[in-house]
């Protein structure tokens, strides 16, 4: 923050990251509440946060977001699991917004809003296996590749599809 | 110039409409539509022939890893039904039905590895990430290697 912005604006800002903080956690642990549908292998999740960090990195800036995906994990640190979770969170939030990051970047193609959701799921997913490799120093876990690309790019259209929905409610946070 | 000038103009004018498209529904067949349509068609593949592998595959070899390190094998088509646990994390047990073997009773949050039921045939594997273990399945034709 730089110290050109007035009270008022900080403040402002502070309250808008708080209440996207707020959403994700709120939507990560609905996620958790819903029973795993049986024909989907386990750990596969919807990923209902990430529609918070999309919508962070598009309308208030990268930093906001790493920020979220940071404080996200933290949370996840502190409620469920210790270091192995949090590390896994953070890895596959980095990962995506990084990718996100990149697709929005790219100057001669507008990627669209829905693509982007997908990358950002398979690129989670995708760090997520990396980690997990190098945790447990064994190649075998990328026996679920196939399945973990198939339900990102399943479920990133669903979260991308929503973001889709939400927008104009969500614009209008932006105007203020 | 007047014509560079215009295509500058034009250029910008495009590439406005291009931020603006981001947010339309209209889903235009580009080439990220054919990349993703191609992963996943190659990973539907990959699955489909995997399953169609498993159906006929004969009974494997079960490995447990703990951090890396091979600490157990077992020839499911030998061993009778048990329920077990190894030395050096109980907090993980294992049981033996029917040639195959799975996770039950560990003590992690999520009970994934649970969750991924029986094994018993070459590549299946099942994995608890907060107690560091593996459970993977090698060929029983395969060379069976130092035991760790």
């Amino acid at each position: 923050m730089s110290s050109k912005q007035s009270n008022a604006e900080r403040i402002q800002w502070m309250t808008k990251m708080a209440l996207m903080l707020a959403l994700a956690i709120l939507l990560n642990i609905v996620e958790s509440m819903i029973p795993a549908i049986p024909t989907l292998p386990p750990g596969v999740k919807l990923g209902l946060s990430n529609i918070v960090v999309m919508y962070c990195l598009f309308f208030l800036g990268k930093k906001e977001a790493l920020m979220l995906a940071f404080l996200k994990s933290g949370f996840v640190l502190l409620a469920r699991g210790g270091p192995i979770a949090f590390l896994m969170s953070f890895s596959g939030g980095l990962c995506s917004i990084l990718i996100m990051i990149f697709l929005l970047s790219l100057k001669k193609r507008s990627v669209s809003y829905i693509i982007i959701s997908i990358c950002a799921a398979v690129a989670h997913n995708a760090a997520q296996l990396l980690v997990s490799a190098l945790l447990l120093q064994n190649g075998m876990v990328f026996y679920y590749l196939p399945i973990l690309v198939l339900s990102g790019v399943g479920m990133g259209f669903l979260t991308g599809i929503t973001l889709r929905v939400l927008m104009p409610a969500l614009g209008r946070l932006k105007r203020q | 110039m007047n014509k560079k000038s215009n295509c500058k103009v034009n250029q910008l004018d495009k590439g406005e409409e291009l931020v603006e498209s981001r947010f339309t529904f209209r889903f235009r067949l580009r080439i990220e539509f054919w990349l993703i349509l191609g992963v996943v068609v190659l990973c539907a593949g990959i699955l489909l022939w995997r399953g169609i592998k498993e159906k006929t595959a004969p009974i494997g070899i079960a490995v447990i890893s703990y951090d890396g390190e091979v600490q157990m094998r077992i020839d499911l088509s030998s061993e009778q039904d048990k329920t077990f646990t190894f030395e050096k994390n109980p907090k993980v047990q294992f049981e033996i039905q029917d040639h195959a073997i799975r996770f039950v009773h560990v003590e992690c949050p999520d009970k994934l590895c649970e969750k991924s039921g029986f094994l018993r045939v070459e590549n299946q594997t099942a994995v608890c990430l907060p107690n560091r273990t593996t459970l993977t399945i090698q060929g029983s034709g395969g060379e069976i290697d130092a035991f760790v």
